[in-house]
């Protein structure tokens, strides 16, 4: 398959998958026409991300990504999340194949969109 | 565990690779010659005798059996050698957009090089319309090509009614009968195809050995350059191993193995029916390859499934983008109408003499969980569909190939 064994491990037990009750940012990507869609919820205080969960349709990849953002985003600190990317994503799962490196690891966009939502609501 | 992807390939017999042994360590001459020494008598006798079980499988002269690489060459054969050969009386050619590549892809070629072709409609079961037929024939037609049953969706085509329309135009007729050879029966006295490809892998023959059918008084020119091989339309030494591999996969076929994955077929159905939620079977109902079944799952995508069943021991496929280097999703899915976000979620299971229903029983448990896993997080689960209307560019921004 190419996948690597980080990649298999994350799809096999993907880390905070679901959804978020009242949670403070909700950032949606993808659709399903394209095969990959993801929602990512955060919980946040001050200025800290404490808490994260997504709902992902998709790949392999899609849901070892999605995993592997939230583990990540998980005690970052706002700023520290916008700079977060999906190149970084994909270097913690010790690569991706190829093709699945612009198609399947959006969670860093969602990520960042959650942020923007949550910005938005502070205001 | 079992291996459920036998219309990919399948495992070689234990059988046919005992009767290909002695062509790799005794008999390992060539077939060029009929007065050569004797490793090639014993060569050509070997080859000789392959090709007259082929042509008995078919009710059909040995003459007519062109052994080539596989069924990608055969079909290339069969379109770019009819093309070539009759191009003096037109240059038009009929097929269908459910075709395999090597078909597709010897017709775009063409097209290029100023043949027309025409690409009949297929309904929601991939079944082309036989008026439709009539109605794209026209004089300078040389050349009709629909497959016997698709691969992905098993649905079978009408080609008696189709044959039978070219044989009155006089237009010759190619079929690729890669998922019927064996499993339908063919009788080439009665079905008046003048081409047809099949391989050897799908019947637990060796790969790298196929044939093509061609009818006597059929108009085809060989596509390769080269020696007086296969009666100079396909030159290079043959793969004799394969070819006797190939006759032994034949001999040993039983009458009763397409009976068995056929029932093994309609168990999968009735299980699927009594456990899983919210899936839709593809292709015709009742009028498919016996071995051959396919369904689209809701709510989670193809190559998911596939790698968690891989992981559980169970081999399958899924015509999903995501499962496909280039990330097009199944070109039969689309003909067949159903949207990207659908099939998506396509599985297909095909199944084999060494199958059983115990093997499907713990199938469908693992199947049911898979599903059941995957839909826990899926977004779409909930209803919420489309909750991006941007652009998505990066889906289709491909890497460029290193090479």
């Amino acid at each position: 398959m190419g996948y690597s064994d980080k990649v298999i491990e994350h799809f096999r037990n993907p880390k905070n998958m679901g959804k978020m009750e009242n949670p403070d940012g909700v950032g949606t990507v993808g659709n399903p026409v394209c095969g990959d869609m993801m929602k990512i919820y955060i919980k946040v205080e001050d200025g800290k991300i404490v808490d994260a969960k997504i709902e992902t349709f998709g790949c392999v990849a899609a849901i070892a990504t999605s995993s592997m953002t939230t583990e990540m985003a998980i005690g970052m600190t706002i700023e520290e999340a916008k700079e977060l990317s999906r190149q970084e994503v994909a270097e913690a799962l010790d690569g991706l194949p190829p093709q699945k490196m612009h198609c399947s690891n959006l969670a860093a966009d969602a990520l960042h969109k959650a942020i923007e939502d949550y910005e938005s609501r502070q205001t | 565990m079992a291996y459920f992807d036998h219309a990919n390939s399948s495992p070689v017999d234990e059988r046919v690779i005992q009767a290909m042994l002695p062509y790799f360590r005794e008999f390992y001459g060539t077939a060029g010659l009929e007065l050569g020494h004797s490793k090639d008598i014993a060569a050509l006798t070997g080859l000789e005798e392959a090709r007259k079980t082929v042509a008995k499988s078919l009710n059909a002269d040995p003459r007519a059996i062109v052994f080539t690489s596989g069924v990608t060459e055969s079909n290339n054969m069969a379109i770019r050698g009819v093309a070539v050969a009759n191009k003096g009386s037109g240059r038009h050619i009929i097929t269908t957009p459910i075709e395999t590549q090597s078909v597709l892809q010897s017709c775009k070629r063409l097209e290029g090089a100023g043949y027309e072709i025409s690409m009949l409609d297929v309904d929601e079961y991939g079944l082309i319309d036989l008026n439709q037929l009539k109605k794209t024939i026209r004089d300078d037609t040389i050349l009709i090509s629909v497959q016997h049953a698709n691969g992905e969706i098993g649905t079978i085509q009408p080609v008696e009614e189709i044959a039978e329309i070219a044989v009155k135009k006089d237009i010759m007729f190619h079929t690729d009968a890669t998922h019927t050879y064996m499993r339908v029966p063919i009788d080439t006295e009665s079905f008046k195809a003048n081409l047809i490809s099949f391989d050897a892998h799908r019947i637990h023959g060796p790969k790298g050995i196929g044939v093509l059918y061609i009818r006597r008084k059929t108009r085809i020119h060989r596509v390769l350059e080269g020696g007086d091989e296969e009666r100079r339309l396909r030159p290079g030494i043959e793969n004799i191993p394969a070819a006797v591999g190939m006759a032994k996969a034949i001999e040993i076929w039983e009458p009763n193995e397409n009976e068995h994955v056929l029932n093994l077929r309609k168990y999968l159905e009735k299980k699927l029916k009594e456990s899983l939620t919210g899936f839709t079977i593809t292709g015709h109902p009742e009028n498919r390859a016996p071995h051959i079944f396919s369904m689209v799952v809701d709510h989670v995508e193809g190559e998911s499934m596939l790698v968690h069943l891989d992981m559980l021991g169970y081999s399958i496929s899924t015509g999903s983008a995501c499962s496909s280097k280039t990330l097009r999703g199944s070109h039969v899915l689309r003909a067949i109408g159903l949207p990207p976000e659908v099939s998506h979620g396509s599985v297909r299971v095909s199944f084999s003499r060494y199958n059983t229903e115990t093997e499907i029983d713990g199938f469908v448990e693992e199947l049911c969980g898979t599903v059941e896993r995957l839909r826990e997080f899926s977004p779409l689960t909930s209803g919420v569909y489309f909750a991006n209307e941007e652009e998505d560019n990066h889906h289709h921004d491909l890497p460029e190939d290193d090479w």
